[in-house]
């Protein structure tokens, strides 16, 4: 038998330790999904209460941010994309880069300019020849804050240069505990969208009073709001991320936990094979000495 | 029947609770709500929100900004950075405080000097709340 015992051992051993290291992050990711999970919901009546409020003007005086309501004038495409700073998180990634890749076809790739938030997809954009115009990482939890305001004001920048005729935004969403397909979001130009969102819990127009003009009371509400996108895009993906990252280490650990009993099946057999072979010789060398 | 208030930062949601009586700083001045208000919409500057319980005692948030909404008996507090006063931690705030004081005196540009004057006034008012909520 020509199985080389000693290298199928060691190879025994090699599946061992990384099934070790996969069920590890598996168990890593978990913990951390189940934490960005609960922030994602956390960040929710924040959310929830500034699309009531956007939505109690009757007709929202967009007049009051003619930068942000103007029509577009350039006809480049700024988009935003929320992937991961690290692999070995499945599709998570690859899904985020075909979608690039399809609205660069469907706009034109020279017209397209990127913020990258996650450096994974943003190297590998760069790479394929997009415009990838920053690449940031993910931030620390702590930085949420400071990070959604530096990207607000970039964005609101782009926006001012006149040189973008739209800002969209990538971002992969969850539905329960399953990945969605990561989806394209506007962010600008505004059109009306934000007041519709929760329009048909208001039973009867209110008479609001606003205590400063209701323009500013609209402008700083609509402000806030296209900040807050930012960061709840950005608390999506992570918790997003982790799932996908939690599944695609389930299977990797699925995987070599086959792998590693097919191995040992050989195994077994092989020594089995040898053991045998040597009581053949043994009995074999004893009966040629009495004979 | 009390009012019902919720503060909410963008992160997470800070507190919600019934009140007789909220305190807001708006920014064209600090505002008394009681229920029964009229449908109301404001910018609320930095400062200390102050609430009156059904059982007559207080609590006071530390808030930097943000927007406010009351409409059936209900106020709802979107703001920037909330705290409940009870949870500042007075050494850090006294540190900001001399920090932005420093800078103040110390010749910088427009932009430094606005930014330490709003650490000051944030610090200022973090204080204050503190002392508010210990009484």
């Amino acid at each position: 038998m020509a199985v080389d015992l000693q290298k199928l051992k060691r190879k025994m051993r090699g599946v061992t330790s990384t099934r070790q290291v996969t069920r590890a992050l598996q168990m890593v990711s978990a913990m951390k999904m189940r934490k960005a999970q609960e922030q994602s919901e956390r960040s929710r009546v924040y959310r929830a209460g500034l699309l009531e409020l956007m939505a109690s003007f009757d007709s929202p005086p967009w007049e009051a941010v003619p930068e942000l309501a103007a029509a577009p004038s350039g006809n480049h495409v700024m988009l935003v994309t929320y992937g991961s700073d690290r692999g070995l998180c499945g599709p998570f990634n690859s899904n985020v880069l075909s979608a690039v890749q399809h609205l660069g076809d469907e706009i034109g790739r020279e017209n397209l300019e990127i913020r990258c938030v996650g450096v994974k997809v943003g190297s590998t954009l760069r790479r394929r020849g997009f415009n990838v115009v920053s690449n940031m990482r993910r931030p620390a939890e702590v930085d949420r804050i400071v990070f959604k305001q530096e990207v607000g004001r970039l964005l609101q920048e782009d926006w001012a240069s006149g040189k973008y005729r739209m800002i969209k935004i990538l971002s992969t969403a969850l539905r329960g505990m399953t990945v969605l397909k990561p989806a394209i979001g506007d962010w600008l130009p505004l059109a009306g969208e934000p007041a519709s969102a929760s329009k048909q819990e208001k039973g009867f127009a209110k008479d609001f009073i606003d205590e400063q003009s209701s323009n500013s009371v609209f402008a700083a509400a609509i402000r806030k709001h296209l900040d807050n996108e930012i960061l709840t895009a950005l608390m999506e993906s992570e918790a997003a991320e982790h799932v996908a990252r939690m599944i695609a280490m389930d299977n990797a650990t699925r995987n070599a936990e086959e792998l590693f009993s097919r191995l040992q099946l050989t195994f077994n057999k092989a020594r089995q094979a040898k053991i045998t072979q040597e009581i053949c010789e043994i009995v074999s060398g004893a009966n040629a000495i009495r004979a | 029947m009390p009012m019902e208030i919720t503060i909410a930062v963008p992160t997470h949601p800070v507190d919600s609770f019934e009140a007789s009586y909220v305190h807001l700083p708006s920014e064209e001045g600090s505002m008394g709500v009681l229920q029964n208000h009229a449908p109301l919409r404001c910018v609320l500057d930095t400062g200390i929100v102050t609430c009156r319980l059904p059982d007559a005692s207080e609590r006071a948030f530390f808030v930097s900004g943000g927007l406010a909404m009351i409409a059936d008996n209900k106020v709802l507090v979107l703001a920037d950075t909330a705290e409940p006063a009870e949870d500042i931690d007075i050494e850090r705030v006294r540190a900001a405080e001399e920090r932005a004081r420093k800078r103040l005196l110390d010749q910088t540009s427009d932009t430094d000097r606005a930014r330490a004057e709003a650490s000051l006034k944030r610090s200022l008012f973090r204080l204050k709340a503190n002392q508010a909520a210990g009484r």
